[in-house]
């Protein structure tokens, strides 16, 4: 809500400036958001006298002036269309350069070929009235030269108020006057607003078809007003210093009372509705014009002013094209109405329109201020577009209205959520000052709640009205203490610490994408799963929720390549989603990404592109802390290199894959060909092993190496593996220190060095032993994989 | 020759000798087996057969210093070449052979630090599902269908009508349900709403906390708020609580911090409302609670002068280096 700092002053003044006063509605709960001066774009406007006119006699140029003018130190030629030019005459010129209210710039330009410097302004230009066929007339002593603002003293200040939603009651100068008020200690002018009797007996009838929705509609007839009256000034300026324009007289008078008051008025030509109004629901499928010209189709019952027969307005929203204010309007038909805030939420959102009247319906207006508040338009119109008022007609079904509510706030609860005890003569002094009648019992204070303060219900609000108006910052702090408890279904350590940790230390830097990606990206890297999609993305990039985060890796080393990095290591730890099932599961994943060079470069060593079995390495470190049961398999992963994939298992189950990324993907993506990735379930780190230790036996090991000939399709894993099976009780480490291919072997083969190294546990082992445990050994591998020694 | 002469010479020979080879060389031609003392016992048969003895003792005698001479100068020379080698350097300062650096993103590390630091105050940690429900994230909370309050969480719904949870408050309501009072947690995690501009990415890292016990205050909520900041921030930071509004709250506050630019808006906190306990099953006679909850993004801003919020998002190596 924007506030003039001008009018609000008008209601109530305390002795502070205005930078306090902001800070004053924000220790308020009334956050300020910014202040600035209402007119500051308004500059390089200056007092002039126009010192001579020449008609332009080309008749088919219209009435177009040359005015010579002088601020009293220059003198310019502008051309001008206004009819009230006259020698002699001061007003507002505004040079080249110069910014009007509207922001928009003044620039030397031609008009009809002739050249102007600059130009002279209307009010409306300015800002400062409604006029807008007529330049800014100024009286004959103003002095030349100065700025325009200081001649007519538009010097207020625009203070715009974020308000919580809850406070609906200070969407009104009033509302916040009231504020200002409670905190200063000071009354504030509450206008009293007389009754304006009627001069004519014009009315219409008003049926409430859903009283629920709108328990009262108050309607006037204001007929025969003045179709050439303006808005005044003093009221141009107030919209103004609130953040709105001027658009006509009446309508300027229905925005004036709800920002005076918080009451939204709606104004009808009397000639559309003269059937009568008839609040109800939306039949299906009728239809609206609104006053911005959109045509909005009912498809859920919405609560309308009709005539009877057709749609006027959408209640406490907006009005329809047909029946709004024009020119020609003669006869005005005013609404004042109390809608249900329960029928009136969500409509804007669902048909797509905000406006002032609806932002303080959906919150709640005060439920008594509808008679006032049609005085008080009806005291504005007479006086400036005047017109014979008629009666008042009131349809209401007080029933429906909101009751009074009276709240009961415990002495003992009041201490008990402050956590100290404010004085009582405080506690009261606080009711006083906010308008609330209330009764002080031995235990409690029972307090009637005014019919502004609808926001209050229960106890707890009135313990907030409290500490606010005595002040958060007076409360003072304590720490809770409580019992030490022990609970292991709670987490004690961040998710996931081990694994961060670990695969950080292996010279990955941890990224974090967001978890919505686009459509066709995520089924290129998991095609056979389906992800659930964003009804409303926030662009189309983000519509698909990722299925993996192998995609946001990629992206963001196609990022960091573009940016000259020539070594990317990623990775990410997230929850990834898929729809198994019918149902979302959403799983932890950890998932890494590295390309380039296998070092950093350094004079002391050559410099390799890594491959597939560094980020195997890198796997194998960071799941060494899990469990020693980890195995790879060959993996099918659509986005893996076939040739260069394997499913991760741990203790035979699949929890993830790694491998090179698929050619495909890396050259759509613009990635280099060698680029590997994993990703692994993060679940399988959440029961890591009890790890028992075993006895370290004193005996001696024994270093064999194994060099043997194989067909090249043989699997070093099984060989290992079998390798493991035979020596089982010796064996206390196997290592693949050699895997040979190429010159001086037959092509179909490969030669495979194996490691072995062997303890006795229980005693020195002998080589005798050894030898023809490794002669066994060697025949079995012989036998199963057609291995020989070499 | 005779035997002194041959002593003398020899030792000599062995005190000049500059290499292990040449001892190894005067120890055979001297103790060898066709050596110099061989010889001269072989010319004790020559000798009067009273003066054997004496002779033979007296050879022996030499044999026994020619040794230790031996040793002690191959003693020395291997303290010489040791003490040569310590004269030769390398150029220290040739960079050491480099490894690949990694690290945690900023905001996992705030996260990080701030878990720490409650669970330190005794709090557990709470994590829960990023898809929720309507349930969970807004009605438990207070906030009915076509609430205000929902506006001020653009949310994200899929298209069954679930949606991307706009705060970890959701944690905040499971735990409330399945444990029961007295209750300590913080809830971290990824949340959800539709904006984007300098301070606003449609996702970000939330902290929320909760304290659930007989006796909790509003003061105990300052307290606690102030203890927190001043401990994260390293420094006694100037704080104002001021009102404000969340339907799950009631008292509510938004916390500013003062800093450079002024005060600035750091986190939302009050009395947890007792709709929000009812619906959990709490009794809110018996007990009281307070929440709060900010944005781990904007701490990690705060804390290393960031001042764009999509900087954390871009992934830039040589940005996510920096705090590494």
């Amino acid at each position: 809500m924007k506030v003039s700092e001008k009018w609000l002053r008008e209601f109530v003044n305390p002795d502070v400036d205005t930078e306090s006063l902001c800070e004053q509605l924000t220790n308020l709960g009334l956050e300020v958001d910014s202040h600035a001066p209402t007119y500051g774009q308004l500059t390089g406007v200056a007092v002039a006298e126009i010192v001579n006119v020449e008609s332009l006699s080309d008749a088919s140029k219209g009435e177009l002036n040359v005015c010579t003018v002088n601020t009293g130190t220059e003198e310019a030629r502008v051309v001008c269309a206004a009819p009230n030019v006259r020698e002699g005459m001061r007003t507002a010129y505004a040079r080249a350069g110069a910014t009007l209210n509207e922001r928009e710039r003044v620039d030397d330009t031609r008009i009809h070929g002739v050249e102007s410097a600059g130009m002279l302004c209307s009010g409306a230009e300015i800002g400062a009235s409604a006029q807008t066929d007529t330049i800014l007339e100024l009286a004959s002593d103003s002095e030349l030269g100065a700025d325009i603002r200081d001649m007519l003293s538009l010097d207020d200040t625009t203070i715009d108020i974020d308000l919580t939603p809850n406070r609906g009651d200070c969407l009104s100068l009033r509302g916040i006057a009231r504020e200002i008020a409670v905190i200063n200690g000071l009354e504030f002018n509450d206008r009293v607003v007389e009754q304006i009797p009627s001069v004519s007996d014009l009315a219409l009838p008003i049926e409430l078809a859903n009283a629920q929705g709108c328990p009262r509609y108050l309607g006037r007839v204001i007929a025969n007003i003045d179709p050439n009256a303006t808005t005044p000034a003093w009221m141009v300026q107030r919209l103004i210093g609130c953040g709105l324009r001027p658009i006509s007289p009446v309508v300027d008078v229905t925005n004036y009372v709800m920002l005076e008051l918080g009451q939204p008025l709606h104004a009808f030509d009397l000639a559309n509705t003269s059937n009568g109004i008839v609040v109800r629901d939306s039949k299906e499928d009728e239809k609206l014009t609104l006053l911005d010209g959109t045509e909005v189709v009912f498809n859920t019952p919405t609560l309308l002013i009709t005539d009877g027969a057709t749609p006027l307005a959408i209640a406490g929203v907006m009005g329809g094209e047909r029946s709004g204010i024009s020119d020609a309007t003669k006869s005005v038909f005013l609404e004042c109405a109390y809608f249900d805030p329960d029928s009136i939420i969500g409509v804007p959102r669902s048909y797509g329109i905000q406006t002032d009247a609806s932002m303080r319906y959906e919150r709640g207006v005060d439920p008594d201020l509808q008679y006032a508040a049609m005085e008080r338009a009806t005291q504005l119109l007479c006086e400036i577009v005047g017109g014979e008022p008629g009666p008042v007609t009131v349809a209401e079904s007080t029933e429906d209205l909101p009751a009074r509510r009276s709240i009961k706030l415990r002495k003992s609860r009041l201490a008990l959520l402050i956590g100290e005890s404010i004085p009582h003569t405080e506690v009261e002094d606080v009711f006083s000052r906010l308008g609330f009648n209330f009764e002080v019992a031995a235990e409690a204070w029972h307090v009637n709640v005014p019919s502004h303060r609808f926001d209050l219900s229960i106890e707890e609000d009135l313990v907030e009205e409290v500490c606010r108006v005595y002040g958060y910052n007076q409360i003072g702090s304590s720490q809770p203490s409580a019992t030490l408890t022990f609970d292991d279904t709670l987490a004690r350590e961040s998710l996931y610490r081990i694994p961060r940790n670990r695969i950080a230390e292996l010279g990955y830097y941890e990224v974090v994408n967001y978890s919505f990606i686009e459509k066709a990206l995520n089924d290129r890297f998991v095609p056979d799963v389906t992800a659930p999609q964003v009804a409303n993305p926030i662009a189309s990039q983000y519509e698909s929720m990722r299925k993996s985060l192998i995609p946001g890796l990629a992206s963001a080393a196609l990022h960091n390549l573009s940016r000259q990095q020539e070594v990317v290591r990623l990775f990410e730890l997230g929850r990834c989603f898929s729809i198994r099932d019918g149902h979302i599961s959403q799983d932890e994943l950890i998932a890494g990404l590295a390309l380039g060079y296998r070092e950093p470069e350094s004079w002391a060593r050559a410099r390799d592109e890594l491959d597939f079995f560094d980020i195997k390495g890198d796997l194998d470190q960071l799941l060494a802390s899990i469990s020693p049961d980890v195995t790879y398999t060959r993996s099918s992963c659509g986005y893996l290199h076939p040739g260069q994939a394997a499913d991760v298992l741990l203790a035979g189950k699949s929890i993830g894959a790694v491998g090179k990324l698929h050619p495909e993907i890396s050259l759509a993506m613009d990635l280099p060909e060698s680029t590997y990735v994993f990703e692994i379930n993060a679940a399988s780190f959440d029961e890591l092993d009890a790890r028992t230790v075993e006895y370290v036996a004193p005996f001696p090991y024994v270093r064999r190496d194994l060099a043997l000939m194989l067909k090249k399709s043989v699997r070093v894993h099984d060989l290992v593996e079998r390798t493991k099976h035979l020596l089982d009780d010796l064996l206390v480490d196997v290592t693949v220190f050699d895997v040979y291919e190429g010159e001086n072997i037959n092509v179909d083969m490969k030669s495979v060095g194996l490691g072995l190294l062997l303890q006795d546990r229980h005693t020195t082992l002998r080589d005798e032993v050894v030898a023809s445990r490794i002669d066994t050994l060697v025949s079995s591998l012989s036998q199963e994989f057609g291995a020989i020694r070499r | 020759m005779d035997i002194e002469s041959l002593q003398a010479s020899s030792l000599r020979e062995i005190a000049d000798a500059a290499s292990g080879q040449q001892l190894e060389d005067i120890r055979i031609s001297v103790l060898g087996r066709n050596g110099s003392i061989t010889a001269l016992l072989k010319s004790i048969r020559d000798l009067p057969k009273d003066e054997r003895p004496q002779a033979g003792a007296r050879i022996n005698g030499m044999r026994t210093v020619i040794e230790a001479a031996l040793v002690e100068r191959r003693e020395a020379l291997v303290r010489e070449e040791r003490s040569s080698n310590l004269t030769e350097e390398i150029d220290i300062t040739l960079p050491g052979r480099p490894h690949h650096r990694g690290g945690h993103h900023p905001v996992s590390q705030t996260i990080a630090r701030i878990e720490s630091i409650f669970v330190a105050a005794g709090y557990r940690i709470a994590v829960g599902p990023e898809i929720e429900d309507d349930y969970h994230n807004f009605e438990a909370l207070n906030i009915p269908a076509n609430h205000p309050a929902r506006a001020m969480h653009d949310t994200f719904y899929l298209k069954d009508g679930s949606l991307l949870r706009t705060h970890t408050s959701p944690v905040q309501v499971r735990v409330m349900k399945s444990h029961k009072p007295p209750l300590r947690i913080i809830c971290p995690g990824r949340v959800y709403r539709k904006d984007l501009d300098r301070t606003h990415t449609p996702m970000f890292h939330q902290v929320e906390g909760l304290v659930v016990d007989q006796g909790i205050s509003f003061a105990d909520l300052k307290g606690t708020v102030l203890g927190f900041l001043n401990e994260y921030f390293e420094r006694e930071v100037e704080v104002r609580f001021r009102p404000s509004y969340f339907p799950f709250t009631e008292p509510s506050a938004e916390v500013d911090i003062r800093g450079a630019k002024g005060w600035s808006e750091i986190m939302g906190c009050g009395m947890v409302h007792p709709n929000v306990l009812r619906e959990c099953g709490i009794d809110t006679e018996k007990f009281t609670g307070f929440a709060f909850g900010f944005g781990a993004d904007r701490m990690t801003m705060l804390k290393h002068d960031i001042d764009d919020l999509r900087m954390l998002f871009e992934n830039d190596v040589r940005f996510l280096q920096q705090l590494a």
